[in-house]
């Protein structure tokens, strides 16, 4: 069975590491945490008080009062990473089929405004919790409520308007396997490339969880670190010491492309999307599956569609949240995947320094570990500081690494066990 | 509000069986949460949530869990369950560990942990 | 890739009209209607003050951890019934083995935002101080909302719950492509088996629109204004779940399938109206290797709203010409939102097998090459192409 190859030809990043995507690689590389108290809003009322928090003014994204606290900031985020990564790719001054460029998008829940949702609900309710009045929750809401809700409403919206703005013909979707979904819209992107769906898809993430509400459902599922007194020290992937994630946001776009295309239209190329794969769990709705059954599933998978064998990754990107949790999981997933070599991998969290971005995670882990085949180089997961005997394997602690990186593993695992796993190739110029 | 030890343990138990959808019945004072009733992480953030609602007083997830085991060292664990095992005999301890370490000690946390904490609690409420 | 093909061996679904798709074409047939005032919560402040819910219904049957119920949404549970009815419909064998490679995607518009909840929370707060102080939101919510609140939004957890109850573990992915969603996960689904990827997959929708963020949305949007020929849009709630298969799989189990699944087609709004529509048409019958003329039958999942049922006869009558064709979904139901284009290839189906009609309205047909569609809101344009399958 013949299939496409598929190559990586643009990338947009927009992160608390910084908005140019080398700009935040060289931090990566250099360890620099971005985390910090949370300036957006006031925090003092909750447990979790630090998140890589991206600067407003960098993206010139117009302050907002608490008013207008909103999340079209999701929509901002995707837009400019899609621009870069279109820029990035040279694909729009390109000879370009447009009819066959596809768009695939994980983004979060839906975009609603604080005052639209919570000054309807309150006024709803004023006469007590178990008085809940409809009638005054819909005049609220048509008081209240700000534009394009249709839209808003559903992640659907945000692939479909950037396609619409360059006029790219091929297919769209939205997908929204929570934590993996930046990965899962990779891994369709790549398959629609191999299929001929389309030659070239713009693919990626786009999220943001902070803002009060979000901040707040987090909390109240206690799976965030509390460690507000030490904010770049609060996400501690694999260390003894972590107590939960900390909050990350942004976008990672990438521009698929099958490879002859690239090669025929000059297009630089950073990498090759070698394989991918998905599993479920099937265990609880929360806790992972003590094994990390569907975690190793998915890297089996996913190694197993790039043709390879566990033996030939050079390195991981792991989902390293820094839940106590997740990364016991994830370790013991890895070493039932790789065996006794497991030990010998280079392992770093991207997490540890720009938190966790939620929907976007999966697709900025993808662009940080292109450029870690572009670059041979793996950045350090931080805060490495007290070994857990339950995570035992080589976290490339604190310092950046020179090493020989061919083939490429990235992970993300979401509530509800679903999981997605990438393997990138290096590209030889 | 009652603080009799037979009705507050009543009311205990009938929100442990709503949270883990486990019949009453099955819901004794010695029932290993997790693994006699089946609980996840979840479930516990959420008996909190169903005990503060029903109880209005703020609980705090770090006392309510610790039991009466202090978890700071190898010996204080080994201490306490100790303790836990001769004030506990019906607990089934052929399903935990002989020697128990920090990450196992969920495995203990029974419906009377809960009941002891609650019980303190409302009594300091009462008093004060 | 060209030697694997894709059959569907099982239908399920859940709709106002019945608990079981039997159920529901029975209903359809007898000419009744699930639209009547909304009763999960009082709309009358809205400009459509009426739903197609599905009434006195308990999930728990379909959930074979029903602790888990406490962390659905009703979507989430109208999912793992379609999905047990689709197994059981296609015999599915119950052994461990079988499911290690099941797959499941499940499409959904958006989530519900549990108002009733939130307000609970928030309550006594005349001022509506929670909008604008933070400290007195976060007192408010993080001192008396349900802390489950987020994982029964999370609108992946349609699939997860799937997967979950169901023992499925193979590829999950949840498709939020707005009202495509539903076809678009089962288009999705049969490429994962084509690819090798899995070998059987629960592909379908589950959606609810009943909520009130999304009929106060509506409303802005004008859609309850708009009424077309056929009725007006009201919004409902269901799921239906296809099982598809690789056909020689599904062969060695000895299954008659329903259809084969020959063609995928999805195009962006990238077109003004119909274009895009009109597009994946064309895509479809290409990918199908069809002529236009081959075609038996069309169907649009559209919602009874003049400027998207234009939309969807404008593109038949392009591509299509003179095809018997519905181009909006069945008024009866409402509109499910991502659940409806899925539950209208599993009605058709349904119908082909029982050799007759879909509903009185429309003639008996043993429709051989259907292309079956959904459009989104903002114009996305999903397109199936199905030939039914006789009995050998």
């Amino acid at each position: 069975m013949t299939r496409r190859r598929v190559v990586i030809t643009g990338l947009g990043l927009v992160s608390a590491a910084g908005c140019s995507v080398e700009c935040a690689w060289q931090r990566l590389r250099a360890g620099e945490s971005a985390v910090r108290r949370i300036k957006r809003f006031d925090v003092s009322g909750f447990p979790s008080q630090v998140a890589a928090e991206i600067d407003d003014s960098s993206l010139a994204v117009p302050t907002h009062s608490l008013q207008l606290i909103d999340h079209d900031r999701i929509a901002r985020y995707a837009d400019t990473a899609a621009a870069t990564a279109l820029e990035d790719a040279r694909l729009l001054t390109a000879d370009v089929d447009r009819s066959r460029v596809g768009t695939v998008m994980a983004t979060g829940m839906g975009r609603y405004g604080h005052r639209e949702v919570f000054a309807s609900c309150a006024a709803a309710a004023v006469d007590g919790p178990d008085a809940f009045d409809w009638r005054v929750l819909a005049d609220a809401l048509r008081r209240e409520i700000r534009p394009n809700a249709a839209q808003r409403r559903t992640p659907g919206s945000i692939p479909t308007s950037i396609a619409m703005r360059y006029a790219f013909g091929g297919p769209t979707m939205a997908v929204m396997t929570a934590c993996a979904g930046g990965t899962q819209a990779i891994g369709d992107a790549l398959r629609w490339i191999r299929t001929s769906r389309a030659d070239v898809v713009i693919a990626g993430g786009a999220d943001s969880e902070l803002y009060p509400m979000g901040l707040a459902s987090f909390c109240l599922l206690g799976a965030l670190s509390t460690r507000n007194d030490n904010p770049a020290g609060a996400s501690r992937p694999f260390d003894a010491d972590r107590d939960g994630f900390v909050m990350g946001e942004g976008a990672g776009m990438l521009v698929l492309e099958a490879r002859d295309h690239a090669l025929s239209r000059g297009a630089h190329i950073y990498a090759e999307v070698a394989g991918f794969g998905s599993a479920c769990d099937a265990f609880r709705a929360t806790d992972p599956h003590p094994d990390g059954v569907g975690a190793q599933l998915s890297m089996r998978r996913a190694i197993g569609d790039a043709r390879m064998q566990p033996d030939d990754i050079d390195y991981i990107n792991a989902h390293g949240t820094s839940t106590p949790a997740n990364d016991r999981v994830e370790t013991t997933a890895i070493k039932a995947v790789f065996g006794l070599r497991a030990r010998d991998i280079p392992i770093s969290s991207t997490k540890s320094m720009i938190g966790h971005a939620t929907v976007a995670a999966g697709a900025i882990e993808a662009i940080v570990t292109t450029l870690t085949l572009r670059d041979q180089v793996v950045h350090p997961t931080i805060n490495y500081e007290s070994a857990d005997p339950n995570c035992d394997l080589d976290y490339v602690p604190n310092q950046a690494r020179a090493t020989t990186v061919d083939l490429a593993l990235s992970n993300s695992f979401a509530f509800g066990g679903q999981s997605a796993c990438l393997v990138l190739r290096r590209h030889e110029q | 509000m009652s603080g009799e030890p037979a009705d507050l343990e009543t009311r205990v138990k009938h929100i442990v069986a709503g949270a883990l959808d486990v019949p009453v019945e099955r819901v004794h004072n010695h029932a290993s949460l997790i693994n006699d009733l089946g609980a996840e992480s979840i479930d516990f953030v959420d008996i909190v949530f169903r005990l503060e609602s029903a109880f209005g007083i703020e609980i705090s997830e770090d006392d309510i869990w610790k039991g009466s085991i202090d978890p700071s060292s190898e010996a204080t664990i080994a201490a306490g369950v100790e303790r836990l095992r001769a004030t506990m005999p019906e607990f089934r301890w052929e399903t935990v560990p002989a020697k128990i370490t920090r990450a196992e000690l969920p495995a203990l946390i029974t419906v009377r942990t809960i009941t002891d904490y609650m019980r303190k609690r409302l009594e300091s409420a009462a008093a004060s | 890739m060209d030697d694997r093909r894709v059959v569907v061996t099982g239908v399920g679904a859940i709709t106002p009209l019945g608990t079981t798709l039997r159920a529901t074409l029975e209903a359809l047939a007898a000419g009744r209607s699930a639209v009547a005032p909304a009763k999960l919560f009082d709309a009358s402040g809205f400009s459509c003050a009426d739903a197609a819910e599905i009434r006195d219904w308990d999930a728990r049957p379909a959930f074979n951890i029903p602790k888990a119920l406490k962390l659905t949404d009703r979507p989430a549970r109208f999912a793992v019934a379609a999905a047990q009815m689709a197994l059981a419909d296609a015999n599915w064998p119950a052994d461990r083995a079988a499911r290690d490679t099941l797959g499941v995607a499940i499409g959904s518009s958006g989530s519900d935002l549990q108002a009733r909840d939130l307000g609970r929370a928030l309550a006594h707060d005349p001022l509506a101080e929670s909008a604008t102080d933070v400290a007195v939101f976060a007192d408010r919510i993080l001192g008396r909302l349900n802390p489950l609140w987020l994982l029964v939004s999370l609108p992946n957890m349609c699939s997860a719950h799937v997967g979950i109850q169901l023992s499925a573990r193979g590829p999950n992915s949840t498709i939020m492509s707005d009202w495509a969603a539903g076809l678009q996960a089962v288009g999705e689904a049969a490429e994962w088996i084509r690819c090798g990827e899995a070998d059987a997959v629960l592909a379908g929708g589950a959606d609810s629109g009943v909520q009130p963020f999304a009929y106060a949305a509506y409303e802005q949007a004008r859609l309850f204004a708009d009424g077309s020929s056929g009725g007006r849009f009201v919004p409902s709630e269901g799921a239906a779940v296809l099982l598809l298969e690789e056909r020689d799989a599904a062969r060695r189990r000895g299954v008659q399938p329903y259809a084969e699944l020959q063609g995928y087609a999805a195009r962006g709004g990238s077109c003004e109206g119909g274009d895009s529509l009109a597009a994946a048409f064309r895509d479809a019958l290409s990918a199908a290797g069809w002529q236009a003329r081959d075609v038996s039958l069309c169907t649009v999942a559209a919602p009874p709203i003049t400027a998207f049922e234009r939309t969807a006869r404008s593109a038949i009558e392009t591509v299509l010409g003179n095809v018997q064709a519905r181009a909006v979904f069945e008024p009866k139901l409402g509109h499910p939102l991502a659940a409806a284009g899925p539950l209208d290839v599993a009605l058709t189906l349904t119908c082909n097998r029982a050799g007759r009609g879909q509903g009185a309205a429309t003639p008996a047909t043993m429709a051989a090459r259907v292309l079956a569609s959904a459009i989104g809101f903002s114009g996305e344009a999903v397109v199936l192409a199905l030939e039914g399958q006789q009995p050998s």
